[in-house]
């Protein structure tokens, strides 16, 4: 409208009279005003909300001149399920539904791409840039990973994520036990005098798969050239992709990481295990749904219901831990079956006789699932082409390898398509980086092990750390863009560029190699973390590490890493997407069974099982919902979702205050009533943050707080 | 602190106030003003006062919703209190019998210029009133201003009413054909009143004009509220609100009403980041 009236000036009459319909501007909503004055009834927002998102929460209410955009019962948004992507006010042509952040700016004088930090797909971003600063941002139509849409993080937390209160601006260094701030070479001075005076061993560093490939290589190279170390290691220990990739070398299967988005739409069936999609890869949710529509059967197991649990053919809430029966049992079925086609391979009849072992009865009684469902489930599998998806559920507890083996055999019978979804931003390019860098480096949970223990007296950090209240060392640097609990106890730190500040790669979970470069002036004296690591290096008399642009670097890591081999340093123009190389085969053998009871976690004590949530509701170390209150509205990380009838029991109600005690730690929070958790659970988001042990699946007991 | 007896919303982004004070109600005269603040640490907004109960011992005023400050008032309610009401501030309006009168208002000047429309009335003038809204939905108080005028007309762009030409234009016409008005009241938005001054120059009829600059304390002591008339430095808030509007300066009021523009939009936003998440 607004375009119209500056390219047609012409256009001053309208003949008919302005009707007003007087309606309230909707303003209990996080991020959008709707005003439904301004709507012309053009049903665009109705058609994406259904036809793309698949979240059908509004539509047409009542007839003839009354009739208005609106939600079920005329309920605010939060309460029907809306998850703020923000596609409706991106195609709202009249300015009925506004950006609330961007209401009183100017208009953009500028725009430039960006890619999105805030998960693993990686989605292309538009930001809108007016003087030099951002705006807000939009999904680019152009993007190949996201074809124009992107989800509540990608539209309306970038720019306050970028302006956050919380950023670091100055290095600082530790004299007379208060952080003061100094000048680039005299922190790095600081450092670098410090460091020499450790051993290698006792020097450890955690990385961030938050940062660029070309920042983790240089830390990776200045640990091993440098330091000397072999305590490198990210920050959340365990990824998918990881756990994947070791269950399988250990049975010297080879399995293949990249995948094609329309692979998963092409997919007669689809079965996600362990992970809530549309919540943590929203992006990728909607090519599921996408396949839905075509007639796709699609198959959800997990102990919760995940949201858009009503697109599900069948959704199979397992008890949590038994998941690998399930899968076995599935495979079973399947094999009766398929006997005759001689799908089991040769020499490997040690599968069929495993399985023989597995009865109905017992399976029923350890997922808590039916036989019916079980064999209705292994009916659709064994339909067509399949794909099955799994996250961050079926790794969370001790049965991780028995887990993975049993989904790995079900999708080697089925003939299907595996692919594991790591959370964070660049997991996949850390997990290239090291997996083929060639280097021994401990596990995250020796070092914090080691940290404790005292055999590693200094540690660098490059990103959050979770149970961070108990790594203590002599010397502690952190290298990052947000202030957090390591920062304020930190003798020296350093203020590294967001992604929006500096050029880079991410490899995203489909092996997609994207390069973002710089959009806006870093904020104060941050630096990209490659500049500071490399300057770091220079110090110890390095001159190969001196880089003065981060292609530089990314040159050297495509020589270093066979996997990169395709990278071009210059910026990506259309053309065909670079994917992360690797051989196409995939060696066809099953794994043992390696399979165990499932045994009880809970007690009279502690009668909960908790486990976690993962969202990436975070970039670094800001936790979003601190710094955006939108997110607090949506999905508050203080939060414990509780089953409405173990509520009941307790006599607890929503937003009453409780202690959730384990025998690891206790933590406060708020409860929250919500059917799709099973009864016996309970689930949060902040435990992993804040408080994480080896096995995220926990005993726990529930208090009322003050 | 005044207590709020009434508070709603007339029209669009328009709101009415009533406010309990009955010393101020004892006083007050047609275009005076008072200030009210929405809570402690707002801003002071001058409000033409639009109407006055004696019985109730209430003033009325209208505002219309741009800033943060005139937000936050429209979000109070009835039984509410402000912690800052004082007034009647400001010169009355010149109120005599000066034969035919034309009042042009628009906007919340719809409101302001009813009590003055009254007034005349009462000295026995002949009273033509001419009303600028948008569209037909933005206009109010149609019914009590057409009880005080002899002659009413309302131009809106949407060809609703009478006439769609913005009010000058409407001003224009109606002084081709009446030849015999002798003075002419503006109220409005700052360009409305410019308009109209500048509408009524080359007939030489004595337009007198509202001002409304940035004002903060209302007593003449900040200066805040400076305007030049006739060469002269003014304070609005002492010597005015009313002046003639054919010696009024009006490049530099509007100047200085944009002096805080970018701070009010940034106001603003913050206000909205804190309540609106």
């Amino acid at each position: 409208m607004r375009r119209v009236q500056i390219h047609y000036p012409q256009i001053d009459k309208i003949d008919f009279p302005s009707v007003y319909r007087d309606y309230e501007v909707r303003r209990d909503d996080p991020f959008f005003d709707r005003n439904y004055n301004l709507c012309i009834l053009c049903g665009r927002c109705v058609r994406v909300c259904h036809e793309i998102r698949g979240a059908s929460t509004v539509t047409f209410v009542f007839r003839g001149s009354h009739a208005v955009v609106g939600t079920v019962l005329d309920r605010p948004l939060q309460e029907v399920g809306c998850q703020f992507c923000g596609a409706c006010v991106d195609v709202c042509p009249t300015g009925a539904l506004t950006e609330r952040a961007i209401k009183y700016e100017p208009l953009p004088d500028d725009q430039a791409k960006t890619i999105c930090p805030l998960c693993s797909m990686g989605c292309e971003l538009d930001v809108m840039l007016n003087k030099g600063r951002i705006l807000s941002t939009r999904p680019s139509k152009e993007g190949a990973v996201n074809l124009g849409q992107a989800c509540v993080k990608g539209r309306f937390a970038i720019k306050d994520t970028v302006y956050s209160s919380q950023r670091i601006l100055k290095p600082m260094i530790r004299r007379r036990k208060e952080l003061e701030e100094v000048s680039w070479d005299e922190a790095l001075d600081f450092v670098a005098q410090r460091l020499k005076s450790y051993k290698g061993k006792e020097i450890g560093l955690i990385q961030s798969p938050q940062i660029s490939c070309e920042g983790n290589f240089l830390v990776e190279r200045f640990a091993r050239e440098v330091v000397k170390s072999q305590n490198v290691d990210f920050s959340t220990g365990i990824s998918p992709l990881e756990a994947f990739y070791e269950t399988a070398h250990k049975d010297k299967v080879k399995p293949r990481f990249n995948f094609k988005r329309e692979e998963i739409s092409e997919a007669d069936v689809i079965l996600l295990a362990g992970l809530n999609l549309a919540v943590s890869h929203p992006i990728l949710w909607l090519e599921v749904l996408k396949a839905v529509r075509k007639g796709t059967k699609l198959i959800m197991v997990s102990p919760d219901e995940p949201l858009g649990g009503r697109h599900t053919t069948v959704c199979l809430r397992v008890k949590p831990g038994s998941e690998a029966s399930l899968f076995n049992y599935l495979s079973k079925r399947l094999l009766k079956d398929e006997q005759a086609d001689g799908r089991v391979l040769e020499g490997q009849e040690f599968f069929t006789t495993d399985l023989a072992k597995l009865t109905a009865a017992k399976v029923v009684e350890s997922t808590g699932i039916d036989e019916n469902t079980l064999n209705y489930a292994a009916r659709l599998l064994s339909e067509g082409k399949s794909c099955f998806i799994f996250g961050m559920g079926l790794i969370q507890d001790s049965r991780i390898e028995q887990n993975l083996a049993a989904l790995w055999n079900l999708a080697l019978l089925n003939k299907g398509r595996i692919i594991p979804l790591g959370l964070e931003t660049n997991s996949r390019g850390l997990f290239e980086i090291k997996r083929k860098s060639g280097q021994k480096t401990k596990p995250f949970d020796q070092i914090v092990q080691e940290v404790k223990g005292g055999q590693i007296k200094a540690l660098y950090l490059f990103g959050p750390v979770p149970g961070n209240k108990k790594l203590k060392t002599e010397f502690l640097v952190v290298q990052d863009s947000y202030l957090n609990k390591m920062s304020e106890r930190a003798d020296a730190v350093f203020p590294a560029a967001t992604f929006a500040e500096s050029d880079g790669m991410f490899v995203n979970v489909e092996g997609r190699m994207q390069s973002f470069h710089r959009v806006i002036e870093p904020l104060g004296d941050a630096k990209p973390d490659w500049w500071i690591v490399s300057q770091l290096a220079l110090r110890w008399g390095k001159k190969d590490f001196l880089y003065k642009k981060s292609s530089d670097i990314l040159r050297e890591l495509k020589k270093a890493i066979p996997a990169f081999s395709k990278v071009s340093t210059s910026a990506q123009k259309g053309g065909l997407p670079r994917f992360i190389q690797e051989s196409d085969k995939e060696k066809e053998k099953f794994m043992p069974l390696k399979y165990q009871e499932r045994t009880e976690l809970t007690s009279k004590t502690y009668p909960f099982l908790l486990g976690s949530e993962y969202n990436l509701d975070y970039y670094r170390s800001l936790i979003l919902s601190d710094e955006i209150k939108g997110f607090e509205i949506i999905r508050n990380p203080r939060w414990f979702k509780l089953n409405p009838k173990d509520a009941k029991r307790l006599d607890l109600e929503d937003g009453d205050e409780v202690e959730v005690v384990s025998p690891v730690g206790k933590i406060k929070g708020i409860i929250r009533n919500t059917d799709s958790v099973p009864e016996g659970m309970v689930r949060s988001c902040l435990f992993w943050i804040e408080e994480p042990s080896s096995s995220p699946l926990l005993p726990v007991k529930i208090k009322r707080g003050k | 602190m005044a207590k709020i007896l009434k508070r709603e919303r007339l029209v669009p982004n328009i709101h009415l106030i009533e406010v309990e004070a009955p010393e101020i109600v004892r006083k007050c005269r047609p275009g005076q003003f008072v200030i009210v603040m929405p809570d402690d640490k707002g801003e002071r907004i001058p409000l033409t006062i639009a109407d006055w109960d004696i019985q109730k011992g209430s003033i009325t005023s209208i505002f219309l919703v741009v800033g943060t400050s005139t937000h936050k008032l429209a979000n109070l309610h009835a039984g509410d209190e402000v912690p800052v009401f004082v007034g009647p501030l400001g010169k009355p309006s010149e109120i005599e019998k000066f034969g035919t009168v034309l009042c042009a208002g628009g906007c919340f000047g719809i409101a302001a210029i009813y009590p003055i429309a009254r007034a005349l009335k009462e000295k026995g003038n002949k009273v033509i009133t001419l009303l600028d809204v948008k569209a037909n939905y933005l206009l109010y108080w149609e019914d009590k201003l057409r009880a005080v005028s002899d002659h009413f007309s309302i131009s809106s762009r949407d060809n609703y009413y009478d006439c769609k030409e913005y009010i000058p234009y409407s001003l224009k016409n109606i002084l081709k054909k009446e030849k015999n008005i002798d003075r002419v009241v503006s109220i409005g938005c700052t360009y409305l009143m410019y308009t109209c001054a500048e509408a009524t120059r080359l007939h030489e009829i004595k337009t007198m004009v509202s001002l409304n600059p940035i004002m903060v304390d209302g007593t003449g002591m900040c200066g805040a509220c400076r305007v030049t008339v006739g060469g002269k430095t003014k304070f609005a808030c002492v010597d005015g609100p009313d002046f003639d509007g054919h010696l009024v300066d009006w490049d530099e009021l509007f100047m200085r009403r944009k002096s805080y523009f970018d701070d009010e939009i940034q106001s603003m936003c913050y206000w909205e980041r804190k309540n609106f998440p």
